[in-house]
């Protein structure tokens, strides 16, 4: 039912969804037709509902009247005032349906309709001309009553209710002011008075309608340019996007195409300085193979940089061996160090590892490496790492002329170049800081540039070490949890044997166990791992025990505990790939050594099997 | 030795081709040089399967390209091994098209030294991997204790093998498939998966991709040459 009524400004909101959003004075203005359209539906709403009260009301003004007035006046007044009440009715439903017609045109013929109705109702005042007062009084009520069930109708049209309620009750008062007396007089102010009084809430009731409609439509305005304002956003995205892969589609080809015709230049003016030449068209070849060595690097810094700009590089954080990757970074500097005759060295603890993307870390490394070499005439550059208990620390040191404090955050601008820098100019392009510093952002590392003139210069940083053991995620303080896994315990003495149950059990895993190794031997199918211990009450030992357990299992991790402190038993669980933990085992270390021998790297199958050849070789 | 360029930018065949024959013959004097270049992997499949020792592929072709291009061309040139020619030489690309069965990934964007030295090792064992590639794929490698160090691994290699052996990881790593080993050395399938298991556990390798860093880092490609 609300469709007739909100269908402009819907109608309007489907042929321009970008419509701007709307501002106040447009909703009123919208409103108001709006409006007067839903005013029209609820009346044409409410005629109907209103039709067997009011027939009922009029066949009872009819019936008091029977007696007393003419029987054709009365059968007379009933006919004409039933069409005319049907009348209004089937036209405000037209009128609803009419959408030609101007809305204020269709609003006056209500008031003429409403106005039509109210003086057949109020021409029943005039039977009290033949009645006495009883059924006066009689009349003035049911009158009353139809006037005031007209509010039900008219209520978001205050003009309409005026225009019919006015004859009805204007009538009745009239009639009684005829009547005369006091009490005629009296009866007359009260109608009139409460005629007033049926008026003023009407306009009251059509001002809250009025409200409240504007207040849709002001909500339904504001969904709409909030949802017009979403639309414009996801364009906007879309188009970031669509722009950001053709701007990488565009890369892909410059970086292929670009690099062809530099290709052949490179091999041909290679190719030429090695013919047989004259010493100036050898200088010539010797000058072409020098620039296009610097329009190569420049071509493959400025493709980097565009591309990590692009977006298209992500990171991709693995566990990486920084001394591999510091050294080989190095190593792949020592002639152009030679060359410029400096020293290039580093320092890196064997067994750090740190969670990066080794792609990108490489790529901050090498360029500030090369950097360094580069603006260093004597001295050395050197790579230090010092390991801490959660992080590392990276700094790449150059003896060069070093950098103003003032300057420290302009080198890592794009194409910027310090004057007056000891720089080989030949392979300068000013882009290698721009490459370290977006690589960085990727890496999420800060960093932080020391240097002061004449004083070299380090550039350092700071990264989170690697867990040492992958998959275990361990528990500020107390046990991990072992929830899902399940677990053989094999020890002959029944109290140990328990109390491993019990502290596996605690951490939430599943367990079974045995006594001997023909029990074990039953129960390996569904375990994660097995817990042994060294000596067993029967013939062989713990190693036995894995051996005849890994013929079923060949991977089957293990911890082995015993009570010998010898370095005998310390090679063999090594050479089985088992961890070896000493008695006296506390719970949460027990926990540990599990999921590290569950968790630790495939080497078991290797280690066995390495083990199994050598031992028949 | 002959050699097949595919490749789309005729401006680099020339130069391609004499940079090559100049470390050909650098390399063995006594063979004679042949050289080709084909446009697209269509036109290259048009050329005898067995007439080359070597296949050039640029990853970049108009119509079958990167991965798809180094099936078709070593469908057609079944033994011949096949490295990759790219400008774009990111360490995920690199080991896709070496586990896709390259023998090897030469980065265009190199300065001309370096893309002699990678030529020249591509020339003389038919294998390469770009050191960027083995440096990422390295810092993130574990340790695996049973690895042989890379001494002991050029002694093994040249020393505890045997001929055949030598043989069987040579193919393999330049990405013959099983099968094409097998029948070129005349024997059983079997043997030969026995051959590279035994030899993939003594170089701490899971599968060809590693044995080819292993073997590669390690610089022992020379090792195998010695059949």
């Amino acid at each position: 039912m609300t469709v007739t009524g909100v269908a402009p400004p819907r109608a309007d909101s489907l042929g321009t969804p970008q419509a701007p959003a709307l501002t106040r004075a447009a909703v009123y203005e919208i409103g108001g037709e709006a409006l007067d359209e839903r005013r029209l539906q609820l009346m044409a709403d409410r005629v109907p509902g209103a039709r067997w009260s009011t027939v009922l009301g009029l066949l009872f003004l009819a019936a008091i009247a029977w007696r007393h007035v003419p029987s054709a006046v009365v059968i007379g007044w009933f006919a004409v005032t039933l069409v005319a009440r049907e009348f209004r009715a089937a036209a405000q439903l037209r009128m609803v349906a009419d959408r030609v017609t101007p809305v204020a045109v269709r609003l006056r013929n209500t008031v003429l309709l409403a106005l039509l109705c109210g003086v057949c109702f109020g021409a029943a005042a005039l039977f009290m001309r033949w009645l006495d007062t009883t059924l006066d009084a009689l009349v003035t009520t049911m009158l009353f009553a139809l006037a005031t069930g007209g509010l039900a109708v008219n209520s978001t049209y205050s003009r309409a209710y005026a225009a019919y309620a006015t004859p009805i009750l204007g009538l009745t008062a009239l009639m009684w002011a005829v009547e005369g007396g006091w009490i005629g007089l009296t009866v007359t102010l009260m109608i009139l008075l409460a005629m007033g009084m049926h008026i003023r809430f009407a306009r009251s009731n059509q001002e809250t309608f009025e409200e409240s409609f504007r207040i849709r439509l002001e909500n339904e305005a504001l969904v709409r340019s909030l949802a017009a304002e979403r639309n414009e956003l996801e364009r906007a995205r879309d188009a970031a996007m669509q722009s950001n892969l053709e701007k990488s589609r565009f890369l892909a080809a410059a970086s292929h195409d670009l690099r062809q015709p530099l290709q052949s230049l490179t091999l041909n003016s290679g190719e030429l300085a090695r013919l047989p030449l004259a010493s100036d068209a050898r200088a010539m070849a010797s000058d072409i193979g020098i620039s296009v060595e610097q329009l190569r690097s420049m071509l493959d810094a400025l493709l980097d940089l565009s591309k990590l700009d692009a977006g298209v590089v992500v990171a991709q954080p693995r566990r990486v061996r920084l001394a591999l990757l510091v050294q080989a970074v190095v190593a792949s500097f020592r002639a152009a160090a030679v060359v410029r005759g400096i020293g290039l060295e580093h320092q890196c603890p064997n067994d750090i590892t740190v969670e990066t993307d080794p792609d990108l870390l490489r790529r901050i490394l090498s360029n500030l490496v090369d950097n360094a070499i580069k603006f260093t005439s004597s001295g050395a550059v050197s790579v230090q790492v010092a390991a801490g208990d959660l992080d590392v620390e990276i700094a790449v040191r150059d003896s060069g002329p070093g950098i103003a404090p003032e300057h420290h955050r302009l080198v890592f601008e794009d194409l910027v170049q310090l004057p007056g820098q000891g720089l080989d100019h030949r392979s300068g392009h000013g882009l290698g800081l721009g490459i370290v510093r977006r690589a960085a952002a990727l890496l999420r590392v800060d960093i932080k540039l020391e240097s002061q003139p004449g004083a070299g210069a380090v550039f350092r940083w700071r990264m989170p070490r690697a867990a040492t053991q992958p998959g275990v995620s361990v528990a500020p303080d107390g046990v991990p949890s072992l929830v899902g896994k399940r677990f053989l315990v094999l020890d002959d003495d029944a109290m140990v044997r328990g109390a491993y149950a019990n502290a596996l059990a605690a951490a939430g895993a599943e367990i079974c166990t045995a006594a001997t190794i023909a029990e074990a031997l039953r129960n390996t199918g569904q375990v994660n791992a097995a817990v042994i211990d060294w000596r067993l009450a029967e013939e062989g030992d713990g190693f036995t025990a894995i051996e005849r357990l890994r013929e079923r299992r060949p991977v089957l991790p293990v911890v082995m505990v015993t009570a010998d402190t010898g370095p005998k038993i310390a090679e063999a669980a090594q050479r089985c790939g088992a961890v070896l933990l000493r008695k006296p085992v506390d719970a949460s270390t027990l926990v540990r050594a599990l999921l590290g021998a569950i968790a630790g790297p495939p080497m078991h199958e290797t280690r066995s099997s390495a083990g199994t050849t050598s031992g028949a070789g | 030795m002959n050699v097949l360029l595919i490749d789309d930018h005729e401006i680099v065949w020339n130069g391609t081709r004499r940079l090559i024959e100049r470390v050909a013959a650098e390399i063995d004097p006594e063979s004679i040089f042949g050289f080709e270049a084909a446009r697209d992997v269509s036109g290259a499949c048009r050329l005898p399967a067995h007439g080359f020792d070597l296949v050039l592929l640029d990853y970049h072709l108009p119509d079958l390209s990167g991965v798809a291009a180094l099936s078709a061309v070593k469908a057609h040139f079944e033994t011949t091994p096949v490295c990759i020619l790219s400008a774009e030489g990111a360490p995920q690309r690199v080991r896709e098209v070496i586990e896709a069965g390259a023998a090897g990934f030469v980065p265009k964007s190199y300065r001309l030294e370096e893309m002699e030295a990678a030529l020249r090792v591509v020339l003389r064992h038919r294998v390469y991997l770009p050191a960027e590639f083995l440096l990422v794929d390295n810092a993130t490698r574990t340790e695996d204790p049973d690895a042989l160090e890379r001494d002991e691994l050029v002694r093994f290699l040249k020393v505890e093998l045997s001929p055949r052996q030598r043989q069987v990881l040579a193919l393999a790593i330049r990405g013959t498939p099983v099968k094409l080993i097998a029948r070129k050395l005349t024997i059983a399938e079997g043997t030969v998966k026995v051959h590279l298991s035994m030899v993939y556990r003594a170089l701490g390798a899971h599968n060809r991709t590693d044995a080819l860093c292993r073997v590669f880092e390690a610089q022992a490609a020379a090792a195998l040459e010695s059949t």
